[in-house]
């Protein structure tokens, strides 16, 4: 299993994330922290007019492979998707962002930073 | 001389260290963590619940003579360990629930408002927390002591308010288990016996990583307080011990802080006199005998083995370590790596370092995969952590069973991480 997360493809997109970085004109900014490790992440989001969809995304973190690099898949996941659809994201749809089947309970806190910043972020 | 003890045969005594991790033979190496137990500390709670299982200083039939028998020779084996009368030992389930300890039964009854308790930014969270929430009960005021880039507590600090404010407590670890660094712990109690005024200032320390790895004399430390854990000194989860000084006992300064069962004397509707036997007073309800039995077990095996050699094993192990490491230009050692002047370094137990680039996280998880089991994170130390600024470090950390070769197995274990990490 862990050779899964440490496939070229997780460690890449973790080193080289996409989105990176902050955001101007955003109406949210939402930090994330996961105390037990210290990954941590700030997300900067944009919303429609109607304040019911995500238009960009923005975010900045420091945090190990797993964390880092489903913040990274999620943040090109979000974009345009409706707030009620972000709500409905969880575990399942992260693993399968990274092409994982499994994942333990402490690595699951890692992988949920991100979707966890984001969700508050847009019901805040 | 230094000599090592022979860890290969002691692996053979800890019936876990035989398991496969990941497919590859385990390489324990979380021992700050909690240790593994050796083969005559299981035997010792499996026989006590299959030969002699009952409740103590109760019943008048054969099986409560035994129990409690049993129950007093291992609390003064217990004792004796660290060189300690039996009535200064209070059964706790940990260090944490020790520091409580001291924490409800003598600071709740005894500070005010203006008062300070010193501790420092090297604490475990345990030594820390426990007075965060003191303060907020009784108005006594919270003051820190620094750390220097050599993971070594600024004494000046201490000094300085040792002179200029109304301490009543100084509360400190003796064995980093974020740094490693072994406090001077002489030297501390020497500065504040040369502060003391008409109000005491007491001085309590936390154990739980010097006990696993030195030869702890309490009468000779001459501190107040020592809390320690028995999970990581071969002995089960859920027992450990606060040492007290007699006569804090004796004066009742330290009073008990669990009531009901066992520490009593006398119950009238209006009034309790608590058990005049020291120990008594600090048993409340049934105590976790076999535990206490499994302590005393692993008191007995580290005492057969020599607390002096394996201090002695566990420095070398600390300098082998250290020497390997430094041979990786990505890692930044965290802690003592330089002895003062004509001192041995002060340091034991574990060796903490951080990755360049690399979260410890997916350090440790590289090494697991490999059959290496470290620790990663803040370690219960966020406030240091914080203090310098590392978001997470991995620690390698010894007992008397770990030997060079696992060293090398950790060290061989971090090559892999340039591979994953090459782009």
């Amino acid at each position: 299993m862990t050779d899964d997360f440490y496939r070229e493809a997780i460690v890449t997109e973790a080193r080289h994330p996409q989105n990176y970085g902050p955001l101007g004109g955003t109406n949210i900014t939402q930090s994330q922290v996961n105390p037990s490790c210290g990954d941590s992440v700030e997300v900067y989001v944009k919303l429609d007019k109607e304040k019911k969809k995500i238009l960009d995304i923005g975010w900045e973190g420091n945090g190990c492979v797993v964390s880092m690099a489903s913040m990274s898949f999620l943040s090109a996941r979000v974009k345009g998707m409706s707030l009620a659809e972000i709500n409905q994201l969880g575990p399942d749809d992260l693993k399968q962002m990274l092409g994982i089947e499994e994942i333990t309970p402490s690595r699951e806190k890692c992988m949920m930073v991100g979707l966890i910043a984001i969700q508050k972020a847009v019901y805040s | 001389m230094i000599t090592m003890l022979g860890s290969q045969m002691l692996k053979s005594q800890f019936p876990i260290l035989s398991r496969r991790v990941n497919d590859k033979p385990l390489i324990y190496l979380d021992n700050a963590a909690t240790s593994q137990k050796p083969q005559e500390v299981i035997e010792a709670i499996s026989n006590y619940y299959s030969q002699h299982n009952s409740n103590v200083h109760r019943g008048a039939h054969q099986l409560s003579d035994e129990s409690t028998n049993i129950f007093e020779e291992s609390r003064h084996t217990i004792a004796k360990f660290f060189v300690a009368d039996p009535e200064e030992l209070i059964i706790a389930r940990n260090t944490t629930e020790a520091i409580n300890g001291v924490a409800y039964g003598w600071a709740d009854n005894h500070l005010k408002e203006g008062d300070v308790i010193v501790t420092s930014f090297m604490e475990h969270h345990a030594n820390f927390v426990v007075w965060q929430e003191v303060a907020k009960r009784t108005g006594a005021k919270l003051e820190f002591i620094g750390v220097d880039e050599q993971g070594r507590l600024k004494l000046d600090e201490l000094e300085d308010k040792l002179k200029n404010l109304p301490v009543r407590l100084v509360a400190l670890v003796h064995v980093s288990n974020a740094t490693g660094t072994v406090n001077p712990i002489k030297k501390i109690s020497k500065l504040i016996a040369s502060h003391q005024k008409e109000t005491p200032i007491r001085f309590l320390l936390d154990g739980a990583q010097s006990a696993p790895h030195m030869k702890i004399d309490f009468h000779q430390l001459d501190v107040d307080f020592y809390a320690f854990s028995g999970h990581k000194m071969l002995a089960p989860m859920g027992v450990g011990g606060l040492l007290v000084k007699k006569e804090l006992l004796e004066s009742g300064e330290m009073r008990p802080w669990l009531f009901g069962g066992g520490m009593i004397f006398s119950v009238l509707p209006e009034e309790t006199e608590f058990n005049p036997d020291l120990a008594e007073r600090f048993i409340a309800g049934t105590p976790d005998v076999a535990s206490v039995v499994g302590l005393a077990a692993a008191c007995e095996y580290l005492r057969k083995l020599d607390m002096r050699k394996v201090e002695q094993h566990d420095r070398e192990l600390v300098f082998y370590t250290l020497e390997k490491l430094t041979q990786i230009p990505e890692i930044k050692i965290i802690g003592p790596t330089k002895p003062k002047a004509g001192q041995l370094l002060d340091r034991l137990g574990s060796v903490a370092f951080l990755y360049q680039a690399v979260h410890a996280h997916d350090v440790s998880q590289i090494l697991d995969s490999q059959g290496v089991a470290v620790r990663s994170g803040h370690h219960c130390t966020m406030p240091l952590h914080n203090y310098f600024g590392w978001p997470a470090t991995t620690r390698a950390s010894f007992s008397v069973y770990t030997s060079k070769s696992d060293i090398d197995a950790l060290i061989k274990g971090l090559e892999k991480i340039k591979q994953v990490f090459k782009s």
